[in-house]
């Protein structure tokens, strides 16, 4: 009897922790987010219409700037000195390709998305070696990965035409390219080279890589370069032995993105002081209040009225939007207005909550054994200066206007996969007297909780036909699995 | 740094750990509080801002009984809801005698207010004496406790509630030794029948006092019986029999007396409750009846938001639990007074301290939580953080209760957690202590960098700061004191 239980105990865990069950959880990612790819109407609620409307821009030039920005363009505000354009730039060339091809806009939309799609897979695939690099088991990988996937917001992000896909991806990528650096006593020139164009490409798509960049390039060249006297020989040394293909392929890229980083921080900081010169320095204020965040910002300033909260009712409200972020859904059911957003479903947001102070809890505890991890003062540098620089700017704009504004849980999408990892070591390391029957019947139930309005379940119970494309197919599959789901989906129990 | 300056440093610091260490700081830290809280006790006028009105007015009643049992009340009192069945406790009647005393002495209303407010913040200092003597019976050192008991005292609410007339102090020694005698009971290898004793006597006592702490007793009945079930079920009988045999007849016969007595009042009111209302605290409605609980403001104020619920959407479990927590931390700094033109004064926190207490609370939950496996700890610290865990979630529970069912956040109040907030600290202060092991000038620079954090509103400091004359007895040299006192303090203490 008891080794009956055992083996089938060991074939659970033989099944999670095999490299199949990897590649089930990616094609599961894939389903949901093109199932939300190929459902929700154009405009997806995380700034879709400013996405498309400069991709759709760039498709008309070759240039990577907008010098002289027409009118049409205020609505995305001001974009002469915009640092962060190089994702629209990029995609404009896929669009270029489609437009030959395809008038239609919507199925543009949906190829767009699609790409989207395939850049947030990669990035969750560039993870997992990330993963692999510093020795984290199979089972705990998948694990984590497959939670991080049912995260209601992974597959939504994904599925919308948005910069926060090429991060993702590029965030595995600067940290995996970190993590060699770290772990090699080798000094190979083309990693560090490597990494800073992935830092560069990434700042130069969104100002919240600039932390990553930051804090990756610091613990790198405090524990590398300034440390070793000799470090800088070496790297030339390898330099000059490698071979001329590797170094066209990657100086030639590094020396464009760099001019390009240059030519926007660079003259930025010179010419205005700051690294994303303000709106009103680039264009007439008249101009600037096309953008809804200027008009929003301007209206708030002007009725900033009552006493704000102090900070530890705003580190508890953030936390807490944060993780209702990870949960949400929404839609604008009308272009780029009639925006209504779904609520995080009960169970799910309980098992996250829950889970969350669980997982601190357990780090706390399993500390002493998780940083003996491979490269985890590197990445925790990264996770700790990012959050905190998040933090920072979302507590500034409250104190600037009183309101909790852009705390979105989308943000902590680059470092969750790191956490969720570090979570569940120590969570396995503190329930380690469970054994493993009792850590895989825990961890089914927690599952079975979890998928009480995880990932595309959220979406689809939360919508409704006015948040769909307009297609009498869409609707319909949508209408039927609502049916099916609600029935086993607690949507609220509380006594209203 | 060079050898000389870096071993007189250490020298320092071995000196300071000399003084901190030593049994007269931790009276110099009592005489601190003593001083704190008289200084309130002298300065705010009547009534005081927890219930102080209604906890004079019960004292008052039973100055006019021999009995310590209420069953009837005239109407005068209804204000102060049902004083009958456990509403008036044994605090009101403990009080009584002294008050009794006052009013022969004087018919002056301030002096017997403040008479009693010092015994109040007597009560204390024998609780922070207690306690002191818990923490070194489960091996704490000198040096932690009286850190730990300093930073206690400079919790703005600590002097605040101890100058209040309030059960809560009386139940803050109580709690004391209880824990010392539990604590007494787990570390002794012997089962021993007058301990046993005790702590029923103290148990029931304490429980008399203010019906919260019966979870408290309940769940140390049942921490005792698992484990002398478990660990010494064998010998459990024969030991407390011998221990009977051994003790002289007139101990014995005080203890039985003793037992008797305190039993029986708690049978009175606790069992009596449970037959006749169906609840160990009845409502008011029950005992009065509906006419004459109308009085009561705190039924008005239920029955107001009960009625006006449905226009209030509740939030899910996580952001109430987020609120909760900065309340809890917002309520442990902040102040108020029933100023002289009537009402309600509640004053913000300063929000230096806030922070410092709301950051320090959970850093001091990681450090404890981190160095838990490495730690050496007696059976009662196990005890003492389950009795701690079971409070929390018993207050957080009925917290939680009363908004599903008003729709507001009422009641959330951190001075019910007062008795086990020293266990806390004393133990995230001895982890830190034992994760800094031998880094002394660091243990240093933190203690002092603390210090110098709780300068900015600790203790006293809030209640001076943030008050005025309105709030004060109305006496020409205690407004001059404090504006003296206000006057020195505003330039050293940042209030934004």
């Amino acid at each position: 009897m008891q080794g009956e239980k055992q083996k089938k105990i060991n074939k659970v865990v033989h099944i999670i922790g095999s490299q199949y069950f990897f590649w089930v959880v990616i094609t599961f990612f894939v389903f949901q987010a093109v199932w939300v790819a190929l459902s929700f109407r154009y405009s997806m609620l995380y700034d879709e219409y400013y996405h498309f409307g400069l991709i759709n821009y760039f498709s008309h030039q070759w240039s990577p700037w907008i010098n002289n920005q027409p009118v049409s363009l205020d609505i995305y505000g001001a974009l002469s000195r915009n640092p962060y354009l190089l994702y629209h730039y990029i995609m404009s060339f896929p669009l270029r390709l489609m437009a030959l091809f395809i008038d239609y806009q919507q199925l543009q939309i949906i190829l767009l998305r699609l790409i989207n799609v395939g850049l947030f897979t990669g990035g969750l695939v560039v993870f997992n070696k990330l993963l692999k690099e510093i020795n984290i088991k199979v089972i705990f990988r998948n694990i984590a990965l497959l939670f991080f996937i049912l995260l209601p917001v992974t597959s939504f992000v994904a599925a919308t035409i948005n910069y926060d896909n090429a991060i993702f991806l590029l965030s595995a990528i600067f940290m995996l390219l970190g993590v060699r650096i770290m772990k090699s006593d080798k000094l190979e020139w083309h990693n560090y080279i490597l990494m800073l164009l992935v830092g560069m490409s990434g700042s130069l798509m969104k100002i919240s890589f600039l932390p990553i960049f930051a804090a990756g390039f610091m613990v790198v060249m405090i524990r590398k370069i300034l440390i070793s006297g000799k470090a800088v020989k070496g790297l030339y040394r390898s330099f000059k032995h490698s071979k001329l293909w590797l170094k066209i392929v990657i100086v030639v890229p590094f020396i464009m993105i760099g001019f390009l980083f240059i030519e926007r921080f660079g003259v930025n900081v010179i010419k205005y002081h700051n690294i994303w010169p303000s709106c009103e320095t680039q264009m007439t204020k008249d101009r600037c209040l096309k953008n809804v965040i200027e008009a929003r910002a301007d209206a708030l300033s002007k009725n900033k009225t009552g006493t704000p909260i102090q900070v530890p009712f705003y580190t508890t409200n953030w936390l807490v939007t944060m993780e209702k972020g990870l949960l949400l859904t929404g839609a604008n059911t009308n272009g780029i207005s009639g925006t209504k957003t779904g609520q995080p479903l009960p169970i799910t947001f309980n098992v996250v909550f829950f889970g969350s102070i669980i997982s601190v809890a357990a780090f706390f505890y399993g500390f002493d054994k998780i940083r003996r991890i491979n490269g985890f003062y590197f990445l925790s540098s990264i996770i700790v200066l990012y959050i905190l620089a998040l933090f920072y700017l979302n507590i500034s704009d409250y104190y600037r206007y009183y309101q909790l504004l852009a705390i979105q849980g989308r943000y902590l999408l680059p470092l969750l996969p790191i956490i969720m990892v570090y979570s569940l070591l120590g969570i396995n390391y503190a329930f380690i007297k469970l054994g493993r029957f009792g850590k895989i019947i825990s961890l089914i139930v927690v599952f079975a909780l979890y998928l009480n309005g995880a990932g595309l379940i959220a979406h689809i119970i939360r919508s409704d036909s006015s948040w769909d494309w307009n297609n009498q197919t869409v609707r319909k599959i949508n209408d039927e699995a609502r049916g099916i789901l609600k029935p086993f989906v607690k949507e609220w129990w509380y006594d209203r | 740094m060079t050898g000389k300056s870096g071993s007189k440093m250490q020298t320092v610091a071995e000196k300071i750990k000399k003084v901190i260490g030593s049994k007269y700081l931790f009276w110099c830290i009592i005489i601190l509080f003593i001083l704190q809280a008289a200084w309130i006790a002298f300065s705010y006028r009547y009534p005081m801002l927890y219930d102080e009105a209604f906890h004079v007015n019960a004292i008052k009643l039973f100055s006019q009984q021999i009995s310590p049992i209420i069953t009837n009340q005239p109407t005068f009192y209804d204000m102060y809801g049902s004083l009958a069945h456990g509403g008036a406790t044994l605090f009101h009647y403990f009080l009584s005698f002294p008050y009794k005393v006052t009013s022969m002495i004087t018919e002056n209303f301030s002096f017997q207010i403040i008479i009693l407010r010092l015994i109040n913040i007597l009560l204390v200092a024998i609780g922070l004496h207690l306690f002191n003597k818990l923490f070194k019976r489960i091996g704490i050192s000198h040096i932690y406790i009286n850190i730990g008991m300093l930073l206690f005292t400079l919790l703005p609410i600590v002097p605040f509630v101890s100058a209040t007339i309030n059960y809560d102090n009386l139940l803050f020694a109580l709690t004391a030794l209880f824990f010392v005698i539990t604590a007494g009971i787990l570390i002794e290898k012997k089962l021993n029948w007058q301990q046993l004793s005790l702590f029923i006597i103290v148990g029931c006592a304490a429980s008399l006092v203010k019906y919260t702490f019966l979870p408290v007793f309940a769940l140390s009945v049942v921490y005792l019986i698992v484990v002398f079930l478990s660990h010494r079920k064998k010998q459990m009988f024969s030991e407390l029999f011998s221990s009977v045999k051994t003790t002289g007849k007139l101990k014995t016969s005080l203890i039985l007396i003793a037992l008797v007595l305190s039993l029986g009042m708690f049978s009175s009111i606790y069992l009596y409750n449970i037959i006749a209302f169906k609840a160990i605290q009845p409502d008011c409605e029950q005992i009065l009846g509906m006419e004459r609980c109308k009085n009561y403001a705190m039924v008005a104020r239920n029955d107001s938001a009960e009625d006006t619920k449905n226009t209030r959407p509740i939030e899910q479990l996580p952001g109430y639990i987020a609120d909760w927590t900065a309340q809890m931390a917002n309520w442990t700094n902040m102040t108020g007074a029933r100023p002289t033109d009537g009402g309600v004064v509640v004053a913000q926190p300063l929000t230096i301290v806030y922070t410092t207490v709301f950051i320090g609370g959970f850093m001091g939950l990681g450090v404890i939580i981190y160095s838990w496996r490495s730690m050496k700890k007696n059976p009662a610290w196990y005890f003492l953080v389950f009795i701690s865990c079971g409070l929390t979630f018993v207050v957080f529970i009925q917290n939680y209760l009363t908004y599903v069912q008003l729709h507001m956040p009422y009641a959330i109040q951190p001075r019910y957690l007062l008795t086990i907030v020293p266990i806390a600290i004393v133990m995230s202060v001895a982890a830190a202590g034992h994760i800094l092991k031998g880094k002394r000038i660091l243990k240093c620079a933190i203690l002092v960098i603390t210090l110098i954090l709780f300068s900015q509103g600790g203790g006293v400091i809030t209640h001076i700061v943030r008050s005025d004359n309105t709030w004060y007895w109305e006496n020409s040299t205690i407004y001059s004191a404090n504006d003296i006192v206000r006057n020195i303090l505003k330039p050293l203490v940042i209030e934004k």
